[in-house]
């Protein structure tokens, strides 16, 4: 494999299991605990995307809602930056825009890449062997370089942060599509769908996808937490979202500055990142374990 | 693709390489470490990045860094006070005609340079005529537009005089800028870049752009008995300020002079370390283009002006480690000053005139504003809370540090700005005359240019200091700039460090008589 | 007969590569062309005259078009020769080695802190699976997962450089005066970026060791009496090198981006700043330079990684 350490190692089979439909109800039974409570601190954090503007105690650019650099406290359960804005309601605040960026990064790059994945794994031939190469050849460009490269170029608007993560990560799930496709383009239903004289689409779409849907699924989750890290990165670099937005990476870049007096301007942004993270990676073990798809890391 | 010519691999850049290789191997690293081992070093850092564009040519002192290199090898005919006032550095005394047009240096005598040469008048012509000479393209020309090149002569050698085109009543206060340093005459622009030949306290070891540390050495020959009292001084720039503070209580450097005005409590209760504070004529503004709607309304800019609670602001974004500003670029207490009270927060009048202009419904306006300057974003920020009080929206922009000087800054109608400390003159010209590179409000104001102007040539001090204050009212209550503070300049060193302080000057720097307890 | 494969597939690789490395440089040249500003604009700065810009923009050949001074690099640099840096006017070569090799010393150290505690770790969690250590390891290694990078390394100066004062809260490497003064400036970023690869690289190794304990050929040596110890060492560990050599050239790859951040939270004059800073400038050839540089050592690790797999497994091996 050109890039075998892109993606799952080669005793990992990911096309080995192709899924198996299965109602919601087995598939939640199937789940193991830790799934389960990743599951459910995902719920809350998107609960808390969607509603808590409604309810966070302050306005997230509110300055001065208390002294400045003060600690924890009932008034501010996370304390407050040195502006004296409420680092609680900045994070509850910034859930939204995180989530937003980070899910719809990877959902475009998970959308691009397994199409490509599967009419490539589908054809094979000189197609494959063309967009594969390109595929490697972009995911071996170093991913934080060209993001800083193209935000500096562009400005650094939510759109652009969110198109440049999905370009760069949808060569790799295309890979991680195309090797689960390979696994099943020999089945029988694939070669009746090609005697019936479907088209590459047709089959791709009908036959194909619901059978790397399991694929799909991991692809996404896993991406998921490594574009809230990478976008988190980028805004810590200072290439995240411009303010108001209180974007976690860039409230840790913010709140870097004043560290030796106080800690908590950073910890609050990086605990809400790591819960989401921990979330995502527990909801994605037990997912793999009801797919039966090794959740082996791609990059980080 | 750069069309110098590659110069030959050079024995220090070989020595560099294997000793990084050397390390890689797990042997030791000995360079450094031997020469420190026996000598008083000093650790220096500047808080801002210092870039592969760092210099050590006083024609083209950029960043702060390339300043504290500069002030380490070169000394000035004349320096600014911490008040401001002219003082002799490498001269005895100067003298003009009555009209002001001509002035004439005497030279301080036996001043050696680094290579054991005497300074003469030679030096300083030549180090002058730098820098007006279009070919070296020093942005000091803007401010010398007076001086023509060859109105710059040695009159013996010891004797310098300046023959200006118009006459300039305080000539010696506009060449103590961070431009105006001697070098020794005949070096190439090359040769200054990173290698130059000064008076100064400490002489270059090895200065390589975008490499760290930079190294001076004491200078044996200093026109100075006894110093430098250091032989060896170490500048580095470390841009993140936590980790300057960090550095700083870990002892890793000694002195910077770069410090954020919000979290260093921690410094302060350090019993290894002493903050210095000095008040410092540096504005914080935020500037409006005065051509341009909606601010080219005058009810508007000072309904922009009126939301601001300037006291608020300076707790908030320099934690009350600086002064009230008055919307007028020379501070309160600096020579010529108007004596205005603070102007005071008035939301209704700021309605009032808001409606009055056409914009009771309320007005929006993008503020430009960037990491690039400690503080800026967090006066836009606060800036942004207070005026949505007078129903004014404003829009933040947060623009790359990196390019803000050079693609937002006069370019875009409303921005945060910056200057550091200057004489009346100085601040009241450099921005806000009509035909100033760095108009960055857009002002034209014939009754305020000419009053400068007539200032500079009013000999009698009481008619001058009329002229300026008039000009200072104009900018204040008609100008747009709103200027709200005047950050201290703030620094630490480590409390075993004496004879250093800090000029309210930023690139002033001196480090002549620090001493290592 | 055994090289063949390999040797057919190094010449397929060798191709690619420099395919890939081309492609790399067209991508960041345009990428850089597309910034705003050019290079003399960002180097003046605020003091930019008219005047003065035009003079250095002719002095650093800006005034030729993209294209040409595209061409011009790559004339060059096909010749071996990368150039001179735009604005420090300096070989860029000379420059980017030196930077390359303290960056090279702190992967080194990294590496060196990663290797016997991922291996060690992984052994544990599945010889014990199940058990509170495994789950302890588990828990640790989840978290180790979720913490980015700049945050365990802002963390880790926190509680270390400014708590404890135990290490220097900057890596400046000049400062070292002997090896062990070298170590202690390098501890905390070397253990920020072991940290992150080593979570990984357990949670990879433990599935597989585990795969490996309840093989066959593994229950058989159990069964025959040999000791626990042995078992793991002579007959798990070998099996699962495999993936490890996997996970590990995964890590590298990463360790090439993660650099970047962690030199920014340490200050250390490395490759990452070095990209970052000519990046600012817009300094092509440095920046151009920097990232050949990066992208042909994740090609090499993983062209490595895939020999080695390839050697270590005999089913590969025949079948490749």
């Amino acid at each position: 494999m050109a890039a075998a350490a892109e993606h799952a190692p080669p005793t990992a089979a990911p096309a080995a299991a192709p899924a198996r439909r299965r109602p919601m109800a087995e598939a939640w039974a199937l789940m193991p605990a830790s799934g389960r409570v990743g599951l459910a601190m995902l719920v809350v954090y998107a609960a808390v995307a969607l509603t808590g503007p409604w309810w966070a105690p302050f306005d997230p650019g509110k300055i001065a809602a208390g002294p400045p650099l003060s600690p924890p406290s009932a008034r501010h359960l996370a304390g407050t930056d040195a502006l004296g804005r409420d680092l609680f309601s900045r994070v509850v605040h910034g859930t939204g825009a995180v989530m937003w960026m980070s899910l719809s990064a990877t959902g475009l790059a998970v959308l691009a890449g397994s199409l490509v994945g599967l009419v490539t794994g589908y054809l094979r031939g000189w197609i494959d062997e063309i967009v594969m190469r390109l595929a490697d050849i972009m995911i071996s460009i170093p991913p934080l370089i060209i993001a800083v490269l193209v935000i500096g170029a562009f400005g650094n608007s939510q759109t652009v942060v969110i198109l440049i993560v999905a370009l760069l990560f949808a060569p790799r799930v295309a890979r991680v599509v195309r090797a689960a496709t390979l696994g099943i383009v020999t089945e029988d239903y694939v070669t009746a769908a090609v005697l019936r004289g479907e088209s590459a689409l047709g089959i791709a779409v009908r036959e194909l996808l619901p059978n790397v849907t399991g694929t799909v699924f991991v692809e996404f989750a896993i991406r998921s937490g490594f574009a809230i890290m990478f976008i988190g990165a980028l805004g810590f670099l200072g290439f995240g979202a411009p303010p108001p937005t209180p974007e976690w990476g860039v409230m840790i870049n913010e709140g870097r500055r004043t560290i030796s007096a106080a800690l908590w301007p950073v910890l609050a942004p990086a605990l809400a990142m790591a819960g989401l993270v921990l979330a995502i990676n527990l909801f994605t073990e037990g997912l793999a374990r009801v797919i039966g798809r090794s959740p082996g890391p791609a990059t980080h | 693709m750069p069309m110098k010519l590659l110069p030959p691999l050079s024995r220090r850049g070989f020595l560099q390489t294997s000793a990084g290789a050397v390390a890689f191997g797990g042997a030791t690293l000995s360079l450094p470490g031997i020469a420190r081992a026996q000598s008083k070093v000093l650790r220096i850092a500047s808080g801002e990045a210092d870039s592969a564009a760092a210099t050590m040519d006083p024609a083209k002192n950029l960043a702060d860094p390339d300043s504290a290199r500069i002030a380490l090898a070169f000394e000035r005919l004349v320096v600014l006070d911490p008040n401001f006032t002219p003082t002799p550095q490498l001269c005895e005394s100067w003298e003009t005609n009555e009209t002001g047009d001509v002035w004439t240096f005497r030279l301080l005598r036996g001043v050696k340079f680094h290579d054991g040469s005497e300074m003469t008048a030679a030096d300083v012509v030549f180090s002058y005529r730098r820098l007006v000479d279009p070919d070296v393209g020093s942005p000091a020309a803007a401010s010398l537009a007076m001086l023509p090149m060859d109105g710059i002569e040695a009159v013996d050698d010891h004797t310098v005089r300046f023959r200006l085109t118009s006459p300039v009543v305080e000539f010696p206060q506009l060449i103590a800028t961070r431009f105006t340093y001697i070098v020794k005459a005949g070096q190439s622009d090359d040769d200054l870049r990173t290698r130059g030949i000064g008076t100064g306290p400490y002489r270059v070891e090895r200065f390589v752009p975008g490499e760290e540390p930079a190294v001076f050495v004491r200078h044996d020959g200093y026109r100075r008995p006894g110093l430098p009292k250091v032989d060896r001084v170490e500048l580095r720039s470390i841009p993140d300020s936590a980790a300057r503070i960090a550095a700083l209580r870990a002892g890793q450097i000694d002195i910077n002079w770069d410090l954020p005005r919000v979290g260093i409590e921690v410094l302060e209760d350090d019993p290894n370390v002493r903050v210095i504070r000095t008040r410092s004529p540096f504005v914080m503004t935020m500037s409006m283009w005065t051509d341009t709607p909606p601010f080219d309304d005058v009810r508007v800019r000072m309904a922009m002006k009126l939301v601001v609670d300037r006291e608020a602001m300076l707790q908030l974004v320099l934690g009350g480690r600086g002064q009230l500003g008055n919307d007028n670029p020379v501070a309160p207490w600096v020579r010529y000053a108007i004596d205005a009270p603070i102007r005071e927060r008035n939301i209704d009048e700021a309605r009032r005139l808001l409606a009055a202009a056409g914009h009771g419904n309320g007005l929006d306006v993008e503020l430009y504003t960037s990491d690039t300057v400690f503080g800026f974003v967090e006066m836009a920020t606060v800036y942004q809370s207070m005026a949505a009080e007078a129903g004014i929206n404003v829009k933040i922009n947060r623009a790359p540090a990196d390019d803000y000087w050079s693609n937002v800054w006069l370019k875009v109608p409303f921005m945060c700005s910056s200057w550091s400390g200057r004489p009346a003159d100085d601040a009241l010209s450099v921005a806000y005359l009509s035909e100033a590179d760095w108009n960055e409000t857009r002002w034209k104001n014939p009754e305020f240019d000419a009053a400068i102007f007539e200032a500079r040539r009013t000999v009698d001090e009481a008619a001058r200091t009329a002229l300026y204050h008039k000009a200072q009212h104009l900018l204040r209550d008609e100008g747009g700039a709103i200027i709200s503070m005047h950050p201290d300049a703030m620094a630490a060193v480590r409390s075993n460090i004496s004879g250093w302080s800090l000029h309210p000057q930023q690139f002033s720097k001196d480090f002549s008589e620090v001493e290592i307890a | 007969m055994r090289s063949a494969p390999l040797l057919r597939l190094l010449a397929t690789r060798v191709v690619l590569a420099a395919l890939s490395l081309l492609v790399v440089s067209v991508v960041i040249f345009w990428c850089v062309e597309m910034l705003p500003g050019d290079t003399a604009q960002r180097m003046l700065g605020r003091d930019a005259t008219p005047e003065a810009l035009a003079r250095l923009r002719a002095e650093l050949g800006l005034d030729r078009p993209a294209a040409e001074r595209y061409g011009l690099w790559l004339a060059a640099t096909l010749w071996g020769d990368l150039g001179q840096s735009m604005v420090a006017d300096r070989p860029v070569a000379d420059w980017v080695a030196g930077r390359a090799a303290n960056t090279l010393t702190l992967a080194g150290f990294a590496l060196a802190i990663y290797i016997p505690l991922a291996l060690a770790l992984g052994l544990l969690s599945a010889a014990f699976r199940g058990r509170p250590l495994d789950q302890a390891i588990s828990v640790a290694v989840l978290l180790g997962m979720c913490v980015p990078e700049f945050v365990t390394g802002l963390l880790l100066v926190s509680v270390f450089a400014i708590t404890l004062d135990l290490f220097p809260p900057l890596a400046l490497i000049d400062q070292a005066q002997d090896l062990g003064d070298l170590l202690h400036i390098l501890f905390l970023p070397a253990l920020t970026l072991a940290i992150a690869m080593t979570a990984y690289a357990v949670r990879m190794m433990r599935d597989n060791l585990i795969e490996v304990l309840e093989s066959p050929y593994v229950r058989l040596a159990t069964l025959k009496g040999l000791p626990r110890r042995q078992v793991l060492l002579r007959h798990a560990l070998p099996n699962a090198l495999g993936p490890a050599v996997n996970v590990t050239a995964l890590n590298i790859a990463w360790l090439i981006g993660g650099i970047v951040v962690v030199e920014t939270v340490f200050n250390f004059p490395g490759i990452g700043r070095l990209l970052i800073d000519a990046i600012s400038v817009k300094d092509v050839p440095v920046v151009q330079a920097v990232a050949l540089l990066l992208t042909a050592l994740y090609i090499l690790t993983n062209l490595l990684a895939d020999i080695v797999v390839i050697v270590l497994n005999p089913r590969l091996r025949a079948g490749a």
